[in-house]
Parts: structure tokens; sequence; C-alpha cells
């Protein structure tokens, strides 16, 4: 290297930097991340009620022992319900008959 | 002071002249530099046991550009903004001064971006081609012959005007 290229690269090197804007601080440091992970935050929290409310949805549509046949068994219309019930009149009156004879 | 705010004040201009220099864009510079700082934030155990805070920052900055360079969207905006946004080097008083420095933005513009990197770390930030080669991720011969390349053609561009400018 020689005293022509010393002499450039001191040049060059004299050649000062612009100072980087004073306002990019603001928006840099701060740097949206804090809030970011407040969001994440509160999509972790939206997230996890959201798992809640489909569990509670579940539970409350389904039955509570699926497989048992016993509940199987249980009549769960409306019609079956009033024909248990005109049995158990029918049980009832003839209870009655009997014990008036 | 947290620690986003010790990296930005120990380290902020480094970054802004050396992303400056290759994204040629105030509005990409910030950009760049507020990613990175967003990407620290997220991972602020990174620079622990780091031996030079600078250089990590630098070669993290450095892959950035090298993603942004890549993404098409970018690029395509980038070719369609001909025209340089912004000025790399302080204003001064001194006419001869203003032109050297105006001329000497441009003819950095004028080399690849890998080339003008390796001057402005070698110039500006006074890194070693060892700590050059290592930000950039090149060898450190391929760092010299680079700074060097790039230096001779930064001279035979600007010897009208040093001639002037030098006593």
């Amino acid at each position: 290297m020689n005293a022509d290229d010393d002499s450039f690269e001191k040049l060059l090197k004299e050649q000062t930097i612009r100072q980087i804007p004073s306002d990019w601080r603001e928006t840099i440091v701060p740097s949206a991340l804090p809030k970011r992970r407040l969001w994440r935050q509160a999509y972790g929290w939206r997230a996890l009620a959201a798992c809640w409310v489909a569990i509670l949805g579940l539970q409350w549509t389904t039955p509570s022992h699926p497989g048992s046949p016993m509940v199987r068994s249980v009549p769960t219309s409306t019609s079956a319900y009033q024909q248990a019930n005109f049995q158990l009149a029918l049980a009832v009156i003839q209870t009655k008959t009997d014990s008036s004879k | 002071m947290n620690l986003l705010d010790r990296v930005y004040t120990d380290h902020a201009q480094a970054l802004f002249g050396f992303v400056w220099n290759w994204t040629r864009s105030d509005a990409e510079t910030q950009d760049v530099i507020h990613e990175l700082f967003a990407r620290l934030a997220k991972n602020v155990s990174c620079l622990e046991g780091v031996e030079s805070e600078r250089a990590f920052l630098l070669q993290m900055t450095r892959r950035q550009l090298i993603d942004l360079q890549r993404s098409e969207s970018r690029r395509k905006k980038r070719e369609a903004a001909t025209q340089t946004e912004g000025i790399l080097f302080a204003p001064t008083d001194d006419p001869d001064r203003a032109t050297f420095r105006q001329a000497l933005q441009q003819c950095l513009g004028e080399l690849p971006p890998m080339q003008r990197s390796v001057v402005y770390l070698k110039l500006w930030e006074e890194f070693t081609f060892q700590e050059i080669a290592t930000t950039l991720e090149i060898l450190p011969n391929t760092a010299a012959s680079r700074f060097r390349l790039g230096l001779t053609k930064l001279r035979e561009q600007l010897r009208p005007l040093y001639n002037e400018i030098l006593p």
C-alpha cells in the first residue's frame, strides 16, 4: 500500500457518517415487542377460554356415560316418558281396583 | 436503562451506517433496524457471552439484509425506486467536501453490496479483516481482497475530486 492509498483511505475515513435520526429510538426501542407479547398473552388466554367452552359444550351435548348399556336403555323421548307415565297410572288403578275387591 | 436501550445507545449508529450503506434508503434502514430489535427483544439472552456485541449485531443484520434481498416483493419495490432515499454522510458547510461526500455516496452505491459492506466496516467501523470476515461470514483473505478492489474503484472514480481536496 503506497502513500497515495494511505492518504485516500484517510480522506475517506474523515467523511463522517450521518447521525441516525433521533426520533428512530422512540419507534425502534419500544419495538412493538412488549405489545406483541401482551397480544400473545391475550391470544393465549383467548385460546384457553375457547378450549374450555368447547370442552363444556361437549360435556353438555353428550350423555355422561355414552358407553353404558343402562343409560342407553333409559327412555329419553317425550313419547317414551308419556308411555311410562301411562303404564304407571294403569298400575296404580289396577292396584286400587285389586285392593277394593 | 433496559437491555434494548443500552444496545441502541451503544450500536444503533453503527447499525445505521451499515444498513443504510446496503439499502440506500432511510425507510428500509429503519425497517431492518426495527426488525433486528424485535428479534433481540424476543431473545435477549442471545447477547450473553458474545465476544463482540457490535460484530454479532452486524452479523444478524447482514443475514436480515440477505433475506431482504432474496425477498421477491421487496426486490421489485427496490428496483422500482431507483433513486437513493436519504444521505449516508453528514452534511458539511465546506462545498468541496459536500461535493466529495455526494460523489462518494454515489460511488459506494455502485459497488456490489458485499464489497461496500467490507469498505464500510473497514473504514468507518475500523474493523480488522478478521472481524469483517466473521461479521460477513467470508474468509479474511476475501475481505481483504474485496476491500482493496472496492478502494481501487472508489479511488479511480473520485480521483479528480480528491486531488482538489487533498493538500
